[in-house]
């Protein structure tokens, strides 16, 4: 008979750890009643809210029976169901305080920057509280994590969008720009030492990254066509049966050669951040047309700057060829700092070859 | 001939999933439908118990020939929709799953399967499925390539030595069984990284 290889020091320190053992030791059946239904809530929440977009804090709280208390009620709307969240739970409150009653009948109450002792409420509510890209619950006066599984999910409750699209660009850039790997992407240089790109690039540029998302994601991904600056979307990322849309702005920086050998254009930090004051208009754009959708901003910009590049040169010194490598650009205005739609630009060095 | 325990399972767990997911696929019900199974062994009821057997696929999904041809019927009967593997259930879903929780042979099964799918509030499915392929005996037909019959003699004892243990360390203190089902799918899932 084969012996079980049971670890059972670790299933020992599992047990005596699980988050959810303590729920029932804090507030027996009742809370384990309660956390069932704060559980099918945060999901519900999630599929409609993205937690990635949260950088102050959501506090979820179910009842417990014969617990009354009041909540001031002056700054609360009655929400039917989660879908309508997106157009409840804006922006600005997401960088607060906001707070969400779970009822019994599955309708929600929505304060947006509620002021309220979160150990208080935990005397008298299962708490769940959402904090810098944390699950927690209150338990016992104390926050208690929630164990992630998965790098994928923002979220335990939250299904894996843009998490997964972060994933995906992290690898495009080690594995695919870096060292031009990719063959659409080779495509785009004029010399065999990736000093300068093509003319126009940036179609190739985007085939290459669009290839890529298509065969990492499990998502729609789609070229956007445009006809002028007001619509830069370069790549639409939209996953299905969910309220979540990607838009990617792609920007290279650098220099161009046309078929003639002549410099035609010349791409420094500043065409990174124009490229972010587009995004940015462009997604005040689609706010207001699409309210209910999710929509996360992406600025992709492909760095193949080279230090001391003239007309005739044909080769750089390592380091003049490197000279761009660690040098971030300064955003200003910093949108990814100040909305919770824009992301991190994504610089994504391409090295030549010296 | 249709498998009864098989269809009810899949009609309920289909109706429990489609509640905070917004796509089941056929792949999932087969899942949680054996992890629901697995969680009957943990009270202590013969396998033979569940009605219907589970097999490994060559590419590591659980697999229950009963819960596929009992899909097919729930799609003929027009209580389920699919396209693409995907599986959605229709408006008179809930009323059939309603008439069946009646019977007591059926009713004694919900308490696993609402376990089950609730463990996938947490735990995400691929997740599930990875830390139940750690189990010794399946990673040994997976090394293999085989389909074959996962919950053997072997896979049995040593679900049993499991949660014996876990029945000691937590059980008695604790009626829920989706306390003793969590500390499991965390284990195996630890001990999967390693």
């Amino acid at each position: 008979m084969a012996k079980l290889e049971l670890n059972t020091e670790v299933m020992e320190e599992i047990a005596e750890r699980l988050w959810i053992r303590k729920v029932e030791i804090h507030y027996g059946s009742e809370g384990m009643n309660a956390l069932r239904s704060l559980m099918t809530s945060l999901k519900k929440i999630f599929q409609y809210i993205e937690p990635e977009t949260i950088t102050g804090s959501l506090i979820v709280f179910v009842r417990l029976h014969r617990k009354t208390f009041e909540i001031d009620r002056l700054k609360s709307r009655d929400i039917i169901s989660a879908e309508a969240l997106p157009q409840n739970y804006k922006a600005v409150a997401r960088s607060k305080n906001s707070l969400i009653e779970v009822h019994p009948d599955g309708t929600m109450t929505f304060w947006t920057n509620a002021n309220i002792s979160r150990e208080s409420l935990a005397s008298e509510a299962l708490v769940y509280i959402y904090e810098s890209k944390v699950d927690n619950l209150m338990l016992g006066g104390v926050l208690e994590q929630l164990p992630n599984p998965s790098r994928s999910h923002a979220s335990v409750f939250s299904v894996p969008t843009y998490r997964d699209l972060d994933l995906a660009l992290e690898k495009y850039d080690s594995r695919m720009a870096r060292n031009s790997s990719c063959l659409i992407l080779q495509e785009a240089w004029f010399d065999e030492k990736r000093l300068f790109l093509k003319s126009k690039p940036e179609s190739i540029m985007r085939d290459s990254l669009l290839q890529f998302l298509r065969s990492s994601l499990g998502a729609e991904i789609r070229p956007e066509q445009y006809v002028d600056d007001s619509h830069p979307c370069d790549i639409k990322v939209t996953w299905m049966l969910t309220n979540r849309i990607a838009f990617i702005e792609i920007k290279w920086l650098g220099k161009s050669r046309d078929p003639t050998g002549h410099i035609t254009t010349n791409y420094a930090e500043g065409r990174a951040r124009d490229g972010a004051q587009q995004l940015a208009d462009y997604l005040d754009r689609n706010i207001s047309h699409s309210p209910i959708n999710e929509t996360m901003g992406y600025l992709v910009v492909l760095d193949a700057r080279r230090r001391g590049l003239k007309q005739n040169t044909s080769s750089l010194s390592v380091k003049l060829a490197m000279w761009y490598r660690d040098k971030e650009i300064k955003f200003d205005p910093n949108y990814h700092e100040q909305r919770p739609d824009f992301k991190t630009p994504c610089r994504m060095f391409c090295e030549p070859i010296y | 001939m249709i498998n009864s325990y098989a269809y009810y399972d899949a009609l309920s767990i289909s109706l429990k999933l489609s509640d905070t997911k917004p796509s089941i696929s056929e792949i999932e019900l087969h899942l949680f439908g054996y992890l629901a199974c697995l969680l009957s062994l943990y009270k202590r009821r013969p396998a033979s118990t569940w009605k219907y057997e589970f097999a490994l696929t060559k590419y590591a999904f659980p697999f229950s020939p009963s819960l596929h041809k009992a899909i097919d019927a729930l799609i003929i009967n027009r209580y389920f929709v699919t396209h693409e593997g995907i599986v959605k259930t229709t408006s008179t879903a809930t009323s059939e799953y309603r008439e069946l929780t009646e019977f007591s042979l059926y009713s004694e099964r919900e308490e696993f399967l609402e376990v089950a799918c609730s463990c996938a509030l947490v735990i995400p499915g691929g997740n599930i499925r990875d830390s139940l392929t750690n189990l010794p005996p399946i990673k040994s037909q997976m090394r293999l390539e085989q389909s074959a019959d996962i919950l053997g003699d072997i896979s049995i004892r040593i679900l049993h030595d499991h949660f014996e243990f876990l029945y000691n360390i937590i059980g008695r203190t604790t009626e829920d069984l989706i306390i003793p089902a969590l500390a499991w799918l965390y284990y195996l899932d630890l001990m999967g990284d390693g």
